[in-house]
């Protein structure tokens, strides 16, 4: 049986509990955390007045690891980004050096947010720089408010569709990017034991991993052995780095090939389910000790960064 | 929209493209010195086999500084997805069982008492005994005077933790003498 989900609040509760180091941030990110969290319900109805559906499932295309936003354009997409802009600028405004940015960030996801989403999603780092110049911030505080936009809309575009092969057929999408957006994951985890009525006299089961967009919060299975980053899978590839102590499941699994890394949580140690969003902030500790060892994030994010 | 894995991670490379906590403000004095102080350990994951059975499930070892410190089922494996048997689950006790032999111990006829023997002895005393045993029981033809060769008073019982061609060649012995009685772990 599936453990209890937790909260995002409930998210934040046990990781202050256990590292009140880390309350400042936490909490400082939370309504951010919250309003993304809830958006997705209310923008499926702007997405489908625009037209815009996530392309069907293509067993060939995904075999060659082309994600299913590869080549779609995201034009039906501006009003949902528009309503998430609208939700999410005075929380971004509210964080500390932000609020002389929002003038500019609104300005330019008012112009033309589906083609700078489009620009974030397509890597063009040039794209992003010149529309952040022309709006007057700075380039990372208008990606930072993309990803925040765009990632509430794909969520809400790929609970639209209900299809979701990687999940009822893993080796679908073997990839270690996104099924949906092509985003690398900001965290994994192992989930839970699980009990066979038929099969009693096994023991153990569970851990299998899956890794959790950290864009659009899609979840897929991952081989355990294998590097999400660069695909290899020899034996002893992959290592793991954890407290001694009381770590509750949280570890993080590193390349020794290619040196990248991915916070992780073995759900078969802990009770409930944390908000995975919320819990990749709060094992910041963890990224801080894989910097310190030289290891890079999948997903570079504003809490990974040192 | 171009959207290739190439294009995902030329972004990541743009690290100027993130921001860092450092530019919302926050002093990560106090979350670095706690990061500083945990004692983090380490620890390597290697798929193996376990021996147990012919079902050849497949099980991650942990392996930290070049010892073996728990195992778990593969749940990638499709065969066991995770699952051990009883025997399978105490894989690691196999190494680490404090009662595990490591030693050829001998206990005397009517002695109370285990000794310790190294393996010359160990396996001369099995050699021994096996030749009187066959030099021994050994049937050359049956009742009707048919030939058949074999000994009916030796039984061998293979185990899971020889490999493939060591069951062959135990298996070849076995037949050489005669043995009759052969069976193996995996299989009752």
């Amino acid at each position: 049986m599936p453990a209890p989900c937790q909260t995002i609040a409930q998210t934040i509760a046990d990781v202050v509990a256990r590292r009140p180091v880390l309350r400042p941030v936490l909490q400082t990110f939370a309504p951010l955390l919250e309003a993304r969290a809830a958006l997705p319900a209310t923008l499926a109805p702007l997405l489908e007045a625009g037209g815009f559906r996530l392309p069907e499932w293509n067993a060939e295309r995904a075999g060659q690891g082309a994600p299913l936003l590869a080549g779609t354009s995201l034009a039906g997409t501006a009003d949902a980004l528009k309503a998430a802009a609208d939700v999410l600028l005075p929380l971004l405004a509210a964080l500390p050096g932000m609020a002389g940015h929002v003038g500019g960030l609104a300005s330019c996801l008012a112009k033309d947010a589906a083609d700078a989403a489009e620009a974030l999603l397509a890597g063009d780092a040039s794209s992003i720089a010149a529309r952040a110049e022309s709006a007057g911030v700075p380039a990372a505080v208008l990606a930072f408010a993309l990803e925040a936009a765009l990632g509430p809309v794909l969520r809400a575009a790929a609970n639209m569709t209900g299809v979701t092969p990687w999940d009822s057929h893993p080796a679908a999408w073997t990839q270690g990017i996104c099924p949906v957006c092509g985003t690398f994951p900001s965290i994994a985890y192992l989930e839970g034991r699980t009990f066979d009525e038929k099969n009693a006299f096994l023991a153990g089961g569970g851990g299998k991993k899956h890794l959790h967009c950290a864009l659009c919060g899609t979840e897929w299975h991952f081989r355990r052995g294998a590097c999400p980053a660069c695909g290899r899978d020899d034996n002893g590839v992959m290592e793991l780095l954890q407290e001694a102590r009381g770590r509750q499941g949280e570890r993080v699994d590193w390349c020794t090939a290619c040196k990248s890394y991915c916070p992780t949580v073995d759900l078969r140690e802990r009770d409930t389910a944390p908000d995975m969003d919320t819990l990749a902030i709060g094992m910041m500790h963890l990224d801080m000790v894989a910097s310190g060892r030289g290891l890079h994030p999948l997903k570079p994010s504003f809490w990974n960064q040192f | 929209m171009d959207c290739t894995r190439r294009g995902f991670l030329k972004m990541i490379g743009a690290g100027a493209l993130c921001l860092t906590l450092g530019q919302f403000g926050f002093d990560l004095k106090e979350a670095r010195a706690y990061a500083r102080s945990l004692k983090i350990e380490g620890a390597k994951e290697v798929t193996t086999v376990c021996p147990f059975c012919a079902v050849c499930c497949q099980v991650i070892a942990h392996v930290k500084d070049g010892k073996l410190v728990s195992t778990e089922g593969d749940p990638d494996f499709p065969v066991n997805e995770g699952s051990l048997c009883a025997k399978g689950a105490a894989l690691f006790t196999m190494y680490t069982g404090e009662h595990r032999l490591t030693k050829p111990l001998y206990r005397a006829p009517y002695s109370d008492k285990w000794v310790e023997k190294d393996w010359e002895w160990t396996l001369g005393q099995i050699a021994r005994r096996v030749k009187d045993a066959r030099d021994k029981d050994f049937i050359q033809k049956n009742e009707k005077g048919q030939t058949v060769n074999r000994l009916e008073t030796i039984f061998s019982m293979g185990t899971s933790h020889a490999s493939n061609e060591e069951c062959a060649v135990i298996h070849q012995a076995m037949r050489g003498l005669g043995v009759v009685h052969i069976d193996h772990q995996a299989r009752v």
